[in-house]
């Protein structure tokens, strides 16, 4: 889970202004959800799929992997947007389970016409089904190949840092920086407590793990309490007035490169629409 | 020289849920000494530099800095607060930031220094503790000891005329600690006081100036290290053992040696030479 954010911090990109990024990315986000689908959306996804391998160096492995995340999403989603299923109709009514591998209903799905017929219901895809199930995988794959780039390129700080160039709260940047730095100390904090418990057969059954588990959580959040109250008092000792400022970053802005990268979003636009009228 | 730059005189405090840590502490800081500050756990040491920061407030007695009684409003301990640094025990405490070079100038900012100041200070801050090269990491990915220079950089970036440590070399392997204690000493050769606390009796020996021992939440014993480490019945008053220069050196005079009791070795190297001395004669 946390190798997303060792990327982002070795990233080749990081020195990049994430308000380019940002306006890279939503801009992307936009063509993959407006333009013509399937086609623009997979052009994205492809295209930014291979920047974040190519140009942020991201392994093609675990870029890949990154995706089995969603997938399950993704599977379910398609399923209940491609299939229908309605009441069987009188003449048929007879059956338990059957199969209907009837050319009848959709000639034109192959196989894939057929009906199954679960007592009184039954299942089957249509045409009009399956192009919106194709539509929503590829948009999703589309807008997460954007985010994914975003994601993996651009440290926490950073993030922090074009939030509040949008004018977001302080108290809200501020507290997503503290949540993400002791995500970490308590990451140490739980895994040291587990290792501690397991020594000590923990878990060694079901029944014992389930208590275990139960001490390491309410251990956890007095643990968390404890540190805490420590990190105010060491920011106090470094003169804390309310406020957690810090030095901002030394970033690049380049107009240019986001005017090419925008320009090759609006080609794909272009090339989608141009080969979905051509069909 | 010699002008006391912090003060704890009778000092009480006592923690919320009761315990009484501190129970009538004094002591007195000359400027620009190294001091360690020796005692078991729960001697009441962490308290005590809690107090020098004004973090903590004594219930009874008076902490003094430059021979002023400190006071408790928010600009007075603003003001303490650049000129006291304290480097905690737990770096992970300390560290709050995602990046080393973020880190590192929370604190110049909040004395109200302009950026280019506090670049300045964090850029020497870094070069000094030796972590330039992880500018740009974040602070979770560093192991203990580069945490640990971190940590110091965060308090030095302050450039304040009191370092205080708590435990600076506590978890370091005997590598990490040394360059530690290096470092401090290299800071302290600049000028800024600096105050650790140890259970290190070795390490104390070697590099204070002055050493003073805590028990039971006061000071019972300071001055030269080589003195307070010659009085055995403080040692184990205080749970402390004895460095092991000045056990071999008694151990040598008592053996029929000879050399002056008060010609006490504080380095492994000044010992080697008294003992090549004495079997050369």
């Amino acid at each position: 889970m946390f190798t997303t954010d060792s990327y982002a911090y070795t990233s080749p990109l990081k020195k990049i202004d994430p308000v380019e990024k940002g306006a890279m990315t939503v801009f992307s986000l936009l063509v993959a959800l407006v333009g013509p689908a399937p086609l623009t959306p997979l052009l994205v996804a492809i295209f930014w799929g291979a920047l974040t391998v190519f140009w942020a160096r991201v392994s093609g492995r675990a870029y890949l992997k990154l995706y089995l995340l969603p997938l399950g999403f993704l599977v379910l989603g398609w399923f209940s947007l491609a299939l229908s299923f309605s009441p069987l109709t009188g003449s048929t009514a007879g059956y338990e389970v059957g199969w209907l591998p009837a050319k009848t209903v959709w000639p034109s799905l192959g196989p894939l016409g057929g009906t199954l017929s679960i007592g009184p219901w039954q299942l089957y895809f249509t045409p009009a089904g399956l192009r919106t199930a194709g539509a929503m995988t590829a948009r999703s794959l589309g807008a997460l190949s954007c985010l994914y780039f975003f994601a993996l390129t651009t440290p926490l700080t950073q993030m922090v840092g074009l939030l509040q160039a949008l004018r977001v709260p302080t108290l809200i940047s501020e507290l997503m920086l503290l949540i993400y730095r002791f995500t970490f100390v308590l990451l140490d904090v739980a895994t040291a407590i587990y290792l501690a418990q397991s020594a000590r057969n923990g878990y060694a059954r079901i029944k014992n793990g389930y208590f275990s588990l139960g001490q390491l959580v309410a251990n956890l959040f007095l643990k968390a309490m404890a540190k805490g109250r420590g990190v105010f008092i060491a920011l106090e000792a470094r003169g804390y007035q309310g406020e957690l400022r810090v030095l901002p970053e030394r970033l690049e802005w380049r107009p240019a490169r986001l005017g090419v990268l925008l320009a090759a979003d609006v080609f794909l636009l272009a090339l989608g629409w141009y080969l979905t009228q051509g069909v | 020289m010699q002008e006391p730059i912090l003060e704890a005189l009778d000092v009480f405090y006592r923690y919320p849920d009761g315990t009484g840590a501190l129970t009538g502490a004094t002591l007195t800081i000359e400027r620009g000494q190294k001091v360690a500050i020796l005692g078991p756990n729960g001697a009441g040491k962490s308290t005590l530099f809690l107090h020098f920061n004004g973090l903590l407030r004594p219930e009874k007695g008076q902490i003094r800095f430059h021979g002023e009684v400190l006071r408790y409003d928010r600009s007075s301990l603003w003001q303490l607060r650049q000129r006291v640094g304290i480097v905690f025990q737990d770096p992970d405490i300390q560290l709050f930031s995602a990046s080393v070079r973020q880190e590192i100038s929370f604190g110049p900012l909040n004395l109200g220094l302009k950026p280019p100041e506090t670049q300045r200070r964090v850029e020497a801050a870094m070069a000094a503790t030796g972590v330039s090269s992880l500018a740009d990491r974040p602070t979770h990915f560093l192991s203990h000891g580069q945490k640990k220079r971190v940590a110091i950089a965060d308090v030095l970036a302050m450039e304040p005329e009191v370092l205080i440590a708590d435990e600076p070399t506590a978890g370091l392997d005997p590598a990490g600690a040394r360059h530690i204690m290096d470092l401090l000493t290299e800071i302290n050769g600049r000028g800024t006081t600096v105050v650790i606390s140890t259970h290190d009796v070795d390490l104390a020996y070697t590099w204070a100036d002055v050493a003073f021992v805590m028990a039971g939440g006061q000071v019972i014993a300071g001055g030269k290290p080589e003195e307070v480490f010659e009085q055995d019945e403080l040692l184990v008053k205080a749970e402390l053992g004895k460095p092991w220069l000045l056990e071999v050196h008694q151990a040598l005079l008592r053996g029929g040696c000879s050399g002056s009791r008060s010609d006490r070795p504080r380095r492994r190297k000044e010992l080697l030479e008294m003992i090549l001395a004495m079997t050369g004669r």
